[in-house]
Order: structure tokens, then C-alpha cells, then sequence
């Protein structure tokens, strides 16, 4: 317990350490506001393409109107009425649109979404479709956005920012877009999260934790390094004392990943509750898209096939799926901790450490098979978590308890390794 | 750093021809699940007709049965390897597939790709070379090309600086700064020094870099007559040939380069610390690649030029006034470095 | 029970061997020095000692138990170079962690700021501190826990004047309370002040002499009739040389009045007269072989 605090106590004095947690929360918030800035242009820019129409309704009126002139002069009776008929189609179609941008600058969401819910019901009936240059959008697609904006109806949920403000499409793993259907496709479900739980959430693809995990082990995992150097010997200082091995080790591995480990709460809570520069921390009963994934075929693995009007979904609420992310995120840290902290009884430069723990989990991810009990399966936290990873792969196994399963059993064994190592390294600690 | 950067070359060099066979496999597929859906709309029109003659449907039926066959000319093609025939049948395929889709058949893909695989075939028999999938070539310039996306990017150059970096950092962190600082140079010629020392290190592991990828695919595979022509597509709807884009590629490295050593020692001398300037460095660089996301990609942000690839690609208008921007922002950053470095001590 | 049992130790570093086959047993108070040329292997023998290299063979036995366990260090300590400090915390956070590893009361911190005089700085960062603050901060932090044995890894290194002396003062009271100390050195005048007991680590083996044996006093005497002293010097059959501005004698068979009386005698005016003891270092001459080229 004394070397314990010992440890603590220099992590907590190292100004360089303090210095880097400042900049790195200072960056992220700042690249937080930029985001909430972009999100905040791109609705406004909404609003404005909408106004455009509203000008074009205005200048089709005004020319009906003359039109209607130039007809009652002539005593056009014909062409008078149907002129009649587009000013009052558009006098209408002008409270529509003023109704519209009204509702969505105020997030008066209802009156959109019931319309938007009216039209995907359509699209996803039998007899509809929705096509983008020419390919379809999936069926999947359509009853995953459908049941979304539903769910944002019944819990009066705001929708995110999108670079379109009708047909709010939910991007989903069942799309297989080419070509410019694929680049369209990739700008109208662009999804820029207005709050700061909508913010995370949609970061998270990104590996938003995973590189907070990286820095974290970057900043707390060299106790044993950082003292094993030549200028700089202070595990010698530790091995004259009356401390076992057992404990200095220990001691030095709690308190890192203890830090760490508060280090990215803290990020995580930052991300969060950066939303305040934009529309608030947002609601936990955000809906989240959870794959049910498809049924293994029963004739063999390579006769499986995603078969989008029948494979299932569900949405879950953000709380729950913040939650379970917090917990395989702890997970994941402690195999990448184990992980680097193992790598650092060998690699005296932090840097090496830190992009040797990187590539190992990015190789791992991307080179070895996926496996419910593959630690390195569960990396993408997010893809796993909502079940995308096991419907590609065809394993349901692939989910949130052999997740943690396999993070803790290999992350232990990591641990051990580390262990082993330190008590070789210790033998000729003055080498 | 240099062994690193082989071992991706190489390993990536090795996929690649690894993939050749499924890249023609794939190829096969992509035909045949358009081949499908023009024939099951053949039969229904087939069926339909024969319910209710209609003169519209008559004529989509023909369009639709001569596409059918195209398609499967064209991946009998595919399959035997005529590579000459397979543009020309692809073309063909398209100009059908886009009278089809007049004709109200479905064909899922959009006129506008057709029109741009047309513009590239037609290139292509003109020069006398096959297609080749971009990210999966074997052949020099284009290998090159997707080392280029692949590792002259933000992430890649993040990864470069944080190793180069501990280079100023270290001697501040292991005090050899203090020796320095008293030979009889001054500080900010120091900084200089530190600098150059860094872009040549950088300029050698950039020679690595194109040399090794070009060489790898030179020695070891044929390389096809005029492949340096090759035609490379263009955001703006044009095309661009292998070898400029290699040229591009080259002075916007160095550029790139040159930007990124400006930050690292400017970062270096300020922040002194390993830890504090990888920290400074990752948030820079992650701070452009959200400017580049969010629409900032602007001649005058030296970050648009930071994923080489994209800027040859997305802004070829850019070139070569974009060298001037990361020329004259790698000077200030420079010359901010030197400024700052003239009086502050060593403690 | 011995302090100190080392039984057949050997360590080689490539082909060169650093240590051959050392066995040596001290049981006693005192002070020991450990002299040999810099690179011959005197902090790989301390190291090897408390466990931070290993032997290639043999054992070592510290206070009775093998230098293995950890727990020895309750009654050793082994004050290594600053570079074991942390530049970013104070002494007294290193002293506090020392006190509190060993389960001593607080109070103890106190007593060994004061009895080394460190009082002035423990609240600073150790990358403030001088050179001595350190060796300074090192030494308490090695006697904080009244150590049966003592392992000092060049103490006297980097020292002004004032804290040499300290030192060796603190040394000196250590060995008189019952510690055994073994110090590194090749500052052979600050040995000869410290001890007679000398440990010469050459070729792998360790030489225990006592200088007393070795210890020769000379007297340089400047005097402004140097031919008269001279004659007279050589009549008694002194042992000297000719210096610049007149003779270094040595004291063999005859005593320092014997040449009182002599200069007495010559009648010469003595402008200065200064004493010169050797000891260690004129048997490192003939140990190591120094030689001017």
C-alpha cells in the first residue's frame, strides 16, 4: 500500500503529465466546439435550402399572377383557372414550407417526423421502393429508419444534424452502394450530433476511445520504463528497499492503469459535456441501432448471405448502450494497458511503446479472423457492441459478455506475461 | 522507422498479388449480379407480354436480351482474360445499360458512372493497357499510388512525427541541451541545424518510400508498356495520367513534408517534452483532418495537402500554388521556432 | 553472525572477467574502501552485492541472509548515484517514502534532515538541487533506517570542501555506532582520511590490506641555504629529494624532532614546512602499475 501511494504520488507530481492531460482535454474541447460549429452551419444551411424553395414558390406565384393578368385581359377563362389553381397550390405549399422551417428552426420535430414516418412507411411498404441514382436502398435501410423515427416521436427525441432534412436516413451495414450512389449516399447519412451524448455516440465508429485508451496508456503506463533508463534510474531506488518485487510491481501497474483509466472517464465526460457548446448534453433515451444479425445457413458457412428483407433489428436506448460501451471500454482498456505496459519492459522509448500497442491492435483487428473469444474482435467497441461485427460474421457468440470475456482472460494473461517480465528484468535491473 | 515502412511495402506488395485472382473473381461477381437482375426482368417482361402485347414493353425486352447477352459476352471475356475485349464489351454494356434504362428497365448503376467507365475504357484501348483495380494494382505507378493514400496522411505523418520528434525532445529530457547550448553557436542556428537534420531524415525515408515502391513492382512483375499514361480519374471529371500524378505526389510530399517538420520543431522546442509535444502534435494534426472533414479544405490550409492523395485528386486546381502554402508555412513555423529558442534558456 | 559473506563470487562481461571467484567475510564495525581503477568493476561488485546484477556464481550473504530477499533491506542500504532520485519530487517526499517503506515514524525525517544538514532544501524539487544536495539527500535516505550495513557507491563524489568533511564526520560517528561500511572510491587522499582498510578490486580479485603498512610521511621544507641542509641531510642519512625551493624529506627510521634538530643545526632559515601523509595511493602505484609516459 505505501509503495502504492508512493506511485501515485509521482504520477500526481509530474508536471509534464499534468501539462499533457491539460492540452489533450483543451484540444478536445476546442475540437468539440468546431464540431458543434459544423453541425450548427450545416443545420442552418438546411434552413436556408428550404428558405430557397419558399423564394422559388414566391417567384412561381408572382408569375402565375401575371399569367392570371395577361388571362383575365384575354378573357382566358381556361388558362385563368388553372392559373387560379397554382397560385392558391403554392399560397398553400408557401404555408407548408414557412410551417416547415418554423418547425425544424424551433426542433419542433412532430409535424416533421410524422410526415417523414408517412413517407418511409410508403417507401418500405411492399409496393414501394427508394432509389439512389439508379440502386435501390435496401429494405433493411428503410424499416431501420422508419422504426427510428418512430422511436424519436414516441420519446420525443430530436433527430441529429444531417446534410438533408427530409427522408432522415440511418446509415446501415446492408447498404452496398457504387459510384456516385455511394458518394451521395455517404453525404445525406453524414450524421453530425448536435448534443453531447449524440456527439460520443457518433464518434464512436471513429475509435473516439480506443485513441483516448492510447494516450492514456501513453501518459500513465511507464512507471517501469521511465525509470529503467540510462539517465534515469529510479526502479534501483526501488529494489534497495525493503519492498517485494511482487508489490513494486503491482503498485506500479494499479496506479497507471488507475490513472488511465480515470483519464479517459474524464475525456469521455468532456465529450459529453461539450454538447453545452451546442444543444445541451442531449437525452439518454437516443435510439441505437442493434443488428440482430442474420441466420447461419444450414447447408454451410459459405452459402450465408445478409438478406435485408428479412434479417431483424432493434434500437436500444443510448443510456444502455453508453453503458455497456463504458464497460467494454474499461475492458479494452485493461488489455491495451496490460498490453503496453508489457511492450514498455522492453521498449525504453514511449513513442515506439505506444505506436508498437497501436499497430498490435489494429493488426490484430484487421488481420486476425473474427472470433467470439478474440480480444482483438472487440477492439471496434462500438461494432461489436451493436451487433454489426456478428452479423457480418454470422456468430451471434460475438457480443457484449464474451467481449468481456475475452478481454479479461487474454488481458490477464497479458498481465502475467508482464509480470514474468518484470521479475526477468529485475534480475539485471542495473544492466 | 525505415524498417517499418519496408515491411508495409512489402507486405502490402505481396497482398496485392495475392489478390489478383479475386480481383478478376470479383469482377465476375459484379457482372453477374447485373447479369441477374437484367434476366429476371426479362422473363417477367417475357411473361408479360405474353399476358398483354404492349409495344413499350416489346421494345424494352429487346433492349433488355441484347444487354443480357452483352453482359454475359462480357464476362466470358473476364474469364479468358481478353482484357481488350473486356473494355470494349464494357462499354458496350453501358451504352445498352443507358438505352435500357430509357426504356424504363432497371439497371443499378448511374448513367453518370457508366459515362466515366466509358471515358476510361475508350482511354484505356487508346493507349493499348487494361484496367486495372486501383487499389489493388501490381504495377508501378499505381502501387505507388495507393502507398501514397496509404501512408502520406494525416495518421501516417502523425505517426512519423511522434517518432522523429523524441530526437529534439530527448535532448532536452536527457539535459544533452545544456552541453549544446554552450558551444559557441547561436540558439536559433541550433534550431536551424535541428530542423535540416530532421527533413533530411525525413527526405531519406521519402526516397525509401517511392523508391521501394516502385521498385518492388518493377523487379518482380512485368510492367506494362505506357503504364505511366495510365489514366487516373479526377474530382473534377477529368482524367490524369499515372506519371504526373507520381510527379504531384513527389513535390507534394516534400511540401508536405517540409510543413510537418515545421510543426515538429517548432512543437520540439517549445513544449521539450516527449509526452507534452506528442500530445501537441496529435491534436494538431487531428484538428486538421476535422478542418479537412467539416469543408475546409481550402488552397490556403496546409492541411487540405496533408492526404497527398485526396489533394492530387480532389483539387487538381490546387496545384502547384498549394506548394507555395506549405512552403511558406513550414518558413514561419520555422522562423517562429528560431525566434522563440534566441533567449529562453535550458532549465 | 557476519555483516558481510561473500562466498566465490564471479561475473564476467563478454570474455572480460570482472569478477574472479571473490570470497571475503567481514564481521566487524568499520570502514571499508573499495579502490580500483574507473571501469574495473567496483559498482558492479556493489550491485552484484545488493542484488541488482546477478553473479555468474557464487552467493552473497548480507546481515545473515541472502542477498535475494528483500527483506535485507530493513538492515542494508545502498546509496547509489543521484540518477536513482526523481527530479520532480522533493527530498522529503523521498525521505517519506524511504521512512514509510521501512514502517519508521515520521519523526525520523526530522532527526536525519538535521543530523545531515539538508534542512534549508528538503521542500525543494531534487531537480534544484546541487550536486552535494543530492549526495546530501542520498546519504540520509541511506542512514534513515540506522543500516547495519552500508553500501556507498562513490559518496564522496562532486562534494565541496564543507560536505566532504561532513561525510566524513557522519562516516566516522556511523562505524563508531557499530555500522559496517563499504564505500567506492577512487579519490584516494578522501579514502586515507576516511580509513586504513582498503578493498583493492584488481583483475577480478579483491585485495584486503591495511595501509597501515604503507603509510610514509614526508615533510617538504622550503629554506633558503640549500646547500648546507643538504650536506647535513645526507650526513644523517635522510631520505629526500631536491624541490624548487628545497627538499621533500621522508620520515623512515628517523622522527620529525631528529630533523627539527637538524635544521636547527644547519642554522638555514625555514621559510615553510608542510606535512605530506601517503598511504593508499602509493600502494595503488604499486598495485596498478601508474606510470608517467
Amino acid at each position: 500500500m505505501r509503495q502504492f501511494l508512493f506511485e501515485n504520488k509521482k504520477m500526481m507530481k509530474k508536471k509534464s503529465v499534468w501539462a499533457a492531460v491539460f492540452i489533450t482535454l483543451l484540444s478536445l474541447l476546442v475540437l468539440s466546439y468546431f464540431h458543434f460549429s459544423a453541425a450548427d452551419r450545416i443545420r442552418n444551411g438546411n434552413i436556408v435550402k428550404q428558405e430557397n424553395v419558399l423564394a422559388q414558390y414566391k417567384i412561381w406565384i408572382e408569375d402565375a399572377e401575371t399569367e392570371l393578368q395577361i388571362a383575365e385581359k384575354n378573357s382566358d377563362a381556361e388558362t385563368g383557372d388553372a392559373m387560379a389553381a397554382v397560385i392558391e397550390k403554392y399560397t398553400q405549399s408557401i404555408v407548408n414550407q414557412e410551417k416547415w422551417i418554423s418547425d425544424y428552426t424551433q426542433r419542433e420535430w412532430k409535424t416533421i417526423l410524422e410526415e417523414d414516418i408517412a413517407d418511409f412507411e410508403l417507401y418500405s411498404s411492399e409496393d414501394g421502393s427508394m432509389a439512389i441514382e439508379g440502386q435501390r436502398v435496401k429494405s433493411f435501410t428503410l424499416r431501420a429508419a422508419l422504426e427510428e423515427k418512430r422511436w424519436f416521436l414516441k420519446n420525443g427525441i430530436d433527430p441529429v444534424v444531417q446534410n438533408t432534412s427530409y427522408n432522415l436516413f440511418v446509415p446501415t451495414i446492408y447498404e452496398d452502394f457504387t459510384g456516385r450512389a455511394l458518394d451521395y449516399w455517404k453525404q445525406v447519412t453524414a450524421r453530425y450530433g448536435d448534443t453531447g451524448l449524440t456527439y460520443f455516440y457518433g464518434m464512436m465508429p471513429n475509435f473516439l476511445m480506443q485513441i483516448f485508451i492510447l494516450i492514456g496508456c501513453f501518459l500513465f503506463g511507464n512507471s517501469i520504463s521511465g525509470e529503467s533508463g540510462k539517465k534515469k534510474k529510479g526502479l534501483q531506488l526501488h529494489f534497495v528497499q525493503p519492498v517485494s518485487k511482487t508489490a513494486l510491481f503491482l503498485s506500479k501497474y494499479v496506479s497507471g492503469l488507475t490513472a488511465t483509466l480515470i483519464f479517459v472517464g474524464l475525456l469521455v465526460s468532456a465529450i459529453i459535456m461539450s454538447g453545452e457548446f451546442g444543444n445541451g448534453i442531449g437525452s439518454l433515451e437516443y435510439p441505437v441501432l442493434v443488428y440482430e444479425g442474420a441466420e447461419p445457413n444450414p447447408y454451410g458457412s459459405e452459402f450465408n448471405a445478409l438478406i435485408p428483407e428479412n434479417d431483424q433489428f432493434h434500437f436500444i436506448p443510448l443510456g444502455e448502450y453508453l453503458k455497456d460501451v463504458l464497460m467494454m471500454g474499461s475492458g479494452l482498456l485493461f488489455f491495451t494497458y496490460s498490453l503496453y505496459f508489457l511492450l514498455a519492459l522492453g521498449i525504453r522509448n514511449q513513442s515506439i511503446t505506444i505506436l508498437v500497442t497501436g499497430g498490435i491492435l489494429f493488426g490484430g483487428m484487421t488481420i486476425l479472423p473474427v472470433s467470439a473469444y478474440n480480444p482483438f474482435t472487440y477492439v471496434d467497441i462500438h461494432r461489436a457492441l451493436n451487433g454489426e461485427i456478428a452479423t457480418i460474421a454470422f456468430n451471434p457468440a460475438i457480443g457484449f459478455q464474451h467481449g468481456m470475456l475475452a478481454l479479461f482472460v487474454v488481458g490477464t494473461a497479458v498481465l502475467l506475461a508482464a509480470f514474468i517480465g518484470f521479475h526477468v528484468k529485475s534480475r539485471n535491473v542495473a544492466a | 522507422m525505415l524498417a517499418g515502412t519496408l515491411l508495409l511495402i512489402g507486405t502490402l506488395f505481396i497482398r496485392n498479388v495475392m489478390q489478383q485472382d479475386v480481383v478478376r473473381a470479383e469482377k465476375i461477381e459484379w457482372f453477374s449480379g447485373y447479369m441477374q437482375e437484367v434476366a429476371t426482368q426479362n422473363r417477367t417482361d417475357r411473361q408479360m407480354l405474353q399476358e398483354t402485347p404492349l409495344e413499350e414493353l416489346e421494345q424494352k425486352l429487346d433492349v433488355g436480351v441484347a444487354l443480357q447477352n452483352q453482359l454475359n459476352g462480357l464476362i466470358l471475356s473476364i474469364e479468358n482474360g481478353a482484357w481488350e475485349d473486356e473494355l470494349q464489351q464494357e462499354i458496350d454494356v453501358y451504352l445498352t445499360a443507358i438505352d435500357y434504362k430509357e426504356v424504363k428497365g432497371n439497371y443499378s448503376f448511374s448513367n453518370g458512372d457508366m459515362d466515366e467507365t466509358i471515358r476510361l475504357n475508350e482511354q484505356l484501348l487508346l493507349l493499348g493497357l487494361p484496367k486495372e483495380d486501383i487499389g489493388r494494382s501490381v504495377q508501378p505507378p499505381l502501387f505507388i499510388k495507393q502507398i501514397v493514400s496509404l501512408v502520406l496522411n494525416p495518421f501516417g505523418l502523425t505517426v512519423l512525427l511522434v517518432l522523429l520528434g523524441t530526437v529534439i525532445t530527448r535532448e532536452f529530457e536527457d539535459r544533452n541541451m545544456q552541453m549544446v547550448y554552450t558551444f559557441p553557436i547561436p540558439k536559433w542556428k541550433y534550431v536551424f541545424v535541428k530542423f535540416t537534420g530532421l527533413l533530411l531524415t525525413g527526405l531519406i525515408w521519402l526516397s525509401v518510400l517511392f523508391s521501394a515502391s516502385y521498385l518492388l513492382p518493377a523487379l518482380t512483375v512485368e510492367s506494362k508498356e505506357l503504364i505511366f499514361d495510365y489514366p487516373l480519374s479526377l474530382a473534377n471529371g477529368s482524367f490524369l495520367d499515372a506519371g504526373t500524378y507520381i510527379n504531384e505526389a513527389c513535390i507534394y510530399s516534400v511540401g508536405v513534408l517540409l510543413f510537418a517538420i515545421g510543426v515538429l520543431t517548432l512543437v520540439g522546442f517549445m513544449a521539450r517534452q516527449t509526452i507534452i509535444s506528442s500530445v501537441v502534435i496529435l491534436a494538431v494534426f487531428a484538428g486538421g483532418w476535422m478542418s479537412i472533414r467539416n469543408g475546409m479544405d481550402l488552397l490556403w490550409n496546409p492541411f487540405t495537402y496533408v492526404n497527398v492523395n485526396e489533394a492530387i485528386i480532389n483539387h487538381a486546381d490546387y496545384f502547384p500554388t498549394g506548394l507555395i502554402v506549405l512552403f511558406g508555412v513550414a518558413a514561419v513555423l520555422l522562423a517562429i521556432a528560431m525566434w522563440g529558442s534566441r533567449k529562453r534558456g535550458v532549465s | 553472525m557476519a555483516v558481510l559473506a561473500i562466498n566465490n563470487l564471479s561475473k564476467s562481461f563478454k570474455n572480460h572477467r570482472v569478477l574472479d571467484g571473490i570470497t571475503l567475510t567481514i564481521d566487524s564495525p568499520g570502514i571499508w574502501a573499495l579502490v580500483g581503477p574507473n571501469g574495473v568493476g567496483k559498482t558492479t561488485f556493489l550491485n552484484i552485492l545488493t542484488n541488482l546484477s546477478p553473479a555468474d556464481s557464487g552467493s552473497v550473504k548480507l546481515v545473515g541472509k541472502s542477498n535475494k530477499d528483500y527483506k535485507v533491506f530493513k538492515d542494508v542500504s545502498f546509496l547509489q548515484d543521484n540518477t536513482v532520485l526523481f527530479d520532480y519530487l522533493t527530498g522529503y517526499d523521498h525521505l517519506k517514502y524511504v521512512c514509510d517503506v521501512h514502517k519508521l515514524p515520521s519523526k525520523r525525517i526530522q532527526e536525519v534532515v538535521q543530523y545531515v544538514g539538508m534542512e534549508r532544501y528538503t521542500k525543494k524539487t531534487v531537480g534544484d538541487y546541487s550536486l552535494g544536495m543530492k549526495q546530501h539527500l542520498l546519504l540520509a535516505m541511506a542512514i534513515i533506517n540506522e543500516p547495519k550495513l552500508l553500501l556507498l557507491d562513490e559518496p564522496l563524489n562532486g562534494l565541496d570542501p564543507t560536505s566532504a568533511i561532513l561525510m566524513r564526520k557522519i562516516l566516522g560517528q556511523l562505524a563508531d555506532k557499530g555500522t559496517t561500511i563499504i564505500l567506492s572510491s577512487h579519490n584516494l587522499a578522501e579514502v586515507d582520511r576516511v580509513t586504513k582498510q582498503i578493498l583493492f578490486l584488481k583483475d577480478g580479485k579483491l585485495l584486503e590490506e591495511h595501509m597501515d603498512s604503507y603509510e610514509k610521511v614526508y615533510y617538504h621544507i622550503a629554506v633558503q641555504d640549500k646547500p648546507s641542509v643538504a650536506s647535513l641531510l645526507t650526513a644523517k642519512a635522510f631520505d629526500f629529494m631536491e624541490t624548487d625551493k628545497g627538499f621533500k624529506v621522508l620520515l623512515g627510521s628517523q622522527d620529525f624532532q631528529s630533523l627539527l634538530d637538524l635544521l636547527h643545526q644547519s642554522g638555514a632559515y625555514v621559510k615553510d614546512l608542510q606535512k605530506e601523509i601517503t598511504g593508499s595511493e602509493k600502494r595503488y602505484e604499486e598495485l596498478f602499475e601508474v606510470g608517467m609516459v
